[in-house]
């Protein structure tokens, strides 16, 4: 372990997440600008900053965080209220400590296009009135005839307390200036010296607190040093302050009692010391503290790799007790219990670098809600964001990059989406227009949904600005989904005639290249004056597909399920031909394009009526389409992996995956393909 | 330093930093290592330090759609995904027949790497710079750019591979148009 490197990445990283969350409280403050918790969550976050810039030396940050924090604490005491004004001050503040800490992170611009002010937001901070500091008791023991309230404090820290930089030490000294405080430690959780760790926390301690402050009190104290695992309990003890006699042998034998461990089941401490009185030996005492481990995501990546090597050895595995079992049945019977054994194993194993990899789609769906607020002031629009289902996971590398097409169909949505407030009144819609970011799991998949209530796509504009830019021909007259889709063309751009489907068209083959290198599909639905959809389908993982094995005359290829809506065996009744559209199949009463893989792959010796072999109906856009396979071979998961590293692209295969049998498969590109 | 034919089938490392058995002592010296191969009548050089390994003709190889007749296909190497080129075809000679001796040279050039399918190999041998020749131009039925130069060999002439230029991008690029 590289103890020099650590705390400064690990502090930069947290930094990150800490920014991060400020910004989401400080939207959730503008909300409820009176909500307490929220106020004490910013503050946390801006402390926790604070100190770990110093400990860093990152003293520019930590200034800025100081100045940050001095404006909370006038919140949260009350002598300043959370105006949208005070908002946006601190929204530009926790952009300027974003800003500081980029040029640390090699990151020279912030990602999304939000301008920063420069006109250094510190001393807009400290230009609010009245700085106050906190108020500091004093109060000793100097009025004893004044109400006491005895409290037992139970104080467990995060493992990982004092590597951020704290010290239970300042805690105590500031409990003791409320009061007169005895304080026991708890050895009990410290490991056997094999697993001891010098950088880590083991002891926690109980404080008898003999004080005028109320629970509250104590609790806004404590509430600086909560965070990660820590966690305090308060107690306060029923007795009068008169029987101080009584009072303190009744404390002081609860003390002992806590310190040897009995009565603690009673105060609801979790297993950590019922395994004590089971096991009369401390060292197998097990830490309650279950910690998070943070990971580089390249090193996760290298994991899957080689559990993804597991996988395929074990298919193989499978086809080699075959061959035992033709020669050597018992043998054969061994090995075959050995390698379902095995199996479950490796799929176990799987599932779980899977679930590692896993983050929830709600981490890109917060910063959006910034972006919304930033565009709806500037653009004079009103704009109501709704998420659903931000809990929805979806693995790390593709929640990345769906950030970027995802943050583009919301801008359309807001910029050519929605109307202006007045042009909504006129058409007795709410002026206040709805986005809905809505994520779900689908059958194995992911769906992301962009939702707008605004205009709508005109399909009559999108034509005509199709026709004038020679994408349609004059005499093809397509059906509304497909004119919908020519919003993907490359090239499809915004023309003064038609601003008002202007902008839907830019960019939107990028996003659509970009979802489908993802082996992903985006579907468009749209009612003219109520709004678009934008539905993006995600496989869940990058590195395993669920895939369909089909085969084309003696090849086997591997089509994405995520594409596939069904499979078929068409009968001669239902294959028509036109003049212009070429082959169609009629299916319930819909006319699918057939496209023949044998022919698009130039494969001999493939089975050349549909109605011999079989069509499988597969996903592009909005729009189906039947692809004519020989056979359905499989229904498997597979590993994906590039070609592009050690060749170039190839047209019409997305990558390769191996079989069972050590063989080479390719996947198919089912866009490339059908474009 | 002669590698009987026989002995250069089935899968071992001409090159690996990990093998202790290795003798640095060839990378010192004089002048640079090729690896010979032979291809229809001509022998051909390899630079070794490009050579990864060298494997027998695997018993499958996935053929890759609209390519180039050239390009075998793909195999599988240990779980990496690699594309095999015949290099006769490459050169547009006449066909080849995997024999006993057919084997596979596994190269990297920078990042990418790619197995070529030789009729055998030959020797490791070192050419000092002074057994280097320009190749002139109508020297041999290749295409000079991916001629390197030619060696003189106890009285054996050997062509000596731009692996570079035959793997550039532009040329594989080139290839995907013909189609």
């Amino acid at each position: 372990m590289n103890f020099e490197a650590l705390p400064a990445d690990e502090f930069l990283e947290e930094a990150q997440e800490l920014l991060q969350e400020i910004e989401e409280s400080l939207l959730l403050l503008e909300e409820d600008p009176v909500d307490h918790n929220v106020i004490q969550r910013l503050f946390r976050s801006a402390h926790t900053l604070k100190g770990g810039a110093a400990m860093v030396g990152l003293s520019e940050l930590a200034n800025q965080a100081h100045e940050f924090e001095a404006i909370l604490s006038q919140l949260r005491s009350g002598s300043l209220t959370s105006t949208p004004e005070i908002v946006s001050l601190l929204l530009k503040g926790k952009d300027n400590l974003l800003s500081l800490l980029n040029p640390i992170l090699g990151n020279s611009t912030s990602s999304s296009s939000l301008s920063i002010n420069e006109n250094q937001p510190t001393d807009q901070l400290t230009a609010i009135p009245s700085q106050q500091t906190f108020q500091k008791s004093d109060s000793k023991r100097d009025s004893l005839r004044i109400q006491k309230n005895v409290y037992l404090l139970h104080l467990h820290f995060d493992q990982c307390f004092l590597q951020q930089g704290q010290e239970p030490l300042l805690l105590f000294r500031q409990l003791e200036e409320l009061g007169e405080a005895t304080v026991i430690v708890h050895t009990s959780q410290i490991p056997p010296w094999n697993e001891f760790d010098p950088q880590k926390l083991y002891l926690w301690w109980s404080i008898k607190l003999v004080t005028e402050k109320t629970a509250e009190e104590i609790n806004e104290l404590l509430e600086f040093y909560r965070g990660g695992r820590t966690e305090f309990m308060i107690e306060k003890v029923e007795t009068p302050v008169e029987e101080a006699k009584e009072v303190q042998d009744a404390h002081q034998n609860m003390l002992q009692q806590i310190s040897e461990g009995e009565s603690v089941d009673q105060l609801n401490f979790a297993e950590s010391t019922k395994t004590k009185d089971e096991d009369s030996e401390e060292a197998v005492d097990i830490p309650k503290v279950s910690q998070t481990i943070r990971v580089p995501v390249s090193r996760l990546d290298r994991l899957q790799n080689l559990v993804s090597e597991t996988v395929i050895r074990q298919a193989r595995l499978l086809r080699l007790n075959e061959a035992i079992q033709a020669t050597d049945d018992q043998l054969g019977e061994q090995f075959l219990q050995f390698v379902e054994d095995n199996e479950q194993a490796v799929r176990e194993l799987q599932d779980q670098i899977q679930q590692v990899r896993m983050v929830p789609v709600g981490t890109i769906f917060s910063p959006m809600k910034r972006v919304v607020r930033e565009f709806a002031t500037r653009h004079h629009k009103q704009i109501k964001l709704e998420i659903y289902g931000a809990e929805t996971e979806l693995d790390k590398t593709i929640t990345e990059q769906i950030q970027g097409p995802l943050m583009h169909l919301l801008r359309n949505a807001m910029d050519h989406g929605l109307e202006a407030p007045e042009q909504r009144e006129k058409s007795e819609k709410n002026p206040i227009g709805t986005i809905t970011l809505q994520a779900s799991h689908q059958a194995g998949f992911v769906v992301v949904e962009v939702k707008d209530d605004g205009r709508g796509l005109d399909p009559d504009k999108i034509l005509a600005a199709g026709r004038r830019l020679r994408i349609v021909a004059e005499d093809h007259h397509p059906s509304e989904q497909e004119v919908l889709q020519l919003i993907f063309q490359p090239g499809f751009t915004t023309n003064r005639e038609v601003t008002d489907v202007s902008g839907r068209g830019v960019g939107m083959d990028a996003v659509k290249k970009d979802i489908e290198a993802l082996l992903g599909n985006i579907e468009i639905s749209s009612q003219l004056g109520h709004g678009t959809t934008m539905k993006l389908k995600l496989p869940l993982s990058l590195a395993i597909i669920e895939g369909m094995l089909v085969r084309v005359g003696i090849e086997t290829f591997v089509l994405p399920l995520l594409l596939v809506t069904e499979t078929l065996r068409p009968l001669p009744k239902q294959l028509k031909s036109f003049k212009n559209r070429g082959e169609l199949i009629d299916i319930r009463g819909q006319y699918l394009p057939l496209v023949r893989l044998h022919q698009h792959l130039k494969i001999d010796n493939a089975i050349e009526h549909p109605e011999e072999g079989l069509i499988i109906v597969v996903q592009q856009g909005s729009q189906n389409y039947c692809l004519l396979v020989d056979n359905i071979e499989d229904q498997l998961p597979v590993v994906i992996k590039s070609l592009e590293e050690h060749f170039v692209h190839i047209p019409g295969i997305a990558g390769a995956t191996i079989l069972g049998d050590g063989s080479v498969c390719f996947i198919l590109d089912v866009a490339a393909i059908l474009n | 330093m002669d590698f009987q034919p026989h002995h250069m089938l089935g899968n071992f490392n001409l090159l690996d930093d990990e093998d202790e058995n290795f003798d640095y002592q060839l990378l010192h010296h004089n002048g640079e290592q090729w690896l010979t191969f032979r291809l229809g009548k001509e022998t051909y050089g390899l630079e070794i330090l490009q050579v990864r390994e060298l494997i027998s003709y695997p018993d499958s190889i996935t053929r890759v759609p609209r390519m180039p007749s050239f390009l075998l296909g793909m195999i599988n190497l240990r779980g990496m995904v690699l594309p095999i080129m015949d290099l006769r075809k490459r050169f547009e000679m006449s066909d080849f027949e995997t024999g006993p001796f057919t084997v596979i040279i596994i190269v990297q050039i920078k990042s990418k790497v790619i197995g070529a399918v030789v009729d055998s190999v030959v020797d490791v041998v070192n050419l000092q710079n002074n057994n280097l020749l320009e190749a002139p131009d109508e020297s041999t039925d290749l295409d000079s750019k991916f001629v390197k130069g030619l060696a003189n060999l106890r009285g054996e002439m050997v062509i000596l591979l731009d692996l570079e230029q035959l793997l550039a991008p532009e040329e594989l690029e080139q290839l995907n148009m013909l189609r």
